[in-house]
């Protein structure tokens, strides 16, 4: 993927991810976190890292202006867990609904990139399907081609 | 793909020693928590590796 991304700093684990978006709001680390679920199943979280609290927020929506940036970046986490993990699934779903959606909406603007690298597969109405653009999917599931 | 494109492609991702670990945190525990549920309920696409997969 040859889009714009911020530079990332990664354990040598490669299961923590950190990253600082930069815009109008300022400078704003953000953490992508590999988590197992079992076996080669692993969920990918993802949010903002509150000093003040000292903790992980996702339920703040920066508006740093870098939206497309961040997914991309976000993406290229994936693809670098995905170097070490070679069989590794990867689930995710947004906190809210309107979360997810953003998602759904970063995938559907980078899908030609993205799918060079993953199968994407989207679950609604009960049922997994492949990944098309506007359809708001409850959760995705990331695999390596 | 080769090595070195791969090396080409990851170049905006740098390895650090003494990382903060975020693991334990209670967001990621909570959305690890989220996504068994999610899993358990609905299950995995047919294809799957997961034993999960329907």
């Amino acid at each position: 993927m040859n889009l714009p991304k911020y530079q990332v700093s990664a354990d040598d684990e490669r299961f923590l991810y950190e990253f600082f978006s930069e815009g109008p709001k300022g400078s704003i680390k953000k953490t992508v976190i590999y988590s197992e679920i079992e076996d080669g199943l692993f969920n990918l979280a993802f949010g903002d890292w509150n000093d003040e609290l000292n903790k992980l927020d996702d339920s703040i929506r920066s508006n740093n202006g870098d939206r497309d940036k961040i997914l991309a970046t976000v993406a290229s986490t994936a693809i670098d867990f995905t170097d070490r993990f070679p069989q590794a699934e990867i689930f995710t779903e947004g906190s809210t609904p309107a979360r997810t959606r953003l998602y759904q909406i970063g995938i559907s603007n980078n899908l030609v990139e993205i799918s060079e690298d993953f199968e994407i597969q989207g679950y609604i109405d009960h049922e997994w399907q492949p990944f098309r653009k506007g359809i708001n999917y409850e959760a995705f599931l990331i695999q390596r081609k | 793909m080769s090595t070195n494109a791969t090396k080409k492609r990851q170049s905006n991702i740098t390895l650090v020693h003494g990382m903060r670990d975020y693991s334990k945190d209670p967001l990621v525990i909570e959305k690890l928590e989220r996504a068994r549920a999610f899993i358990a309920k609905n299950g995995l696409p047919k294809n799957s590796k997961s034993k999960k997969g329907k």
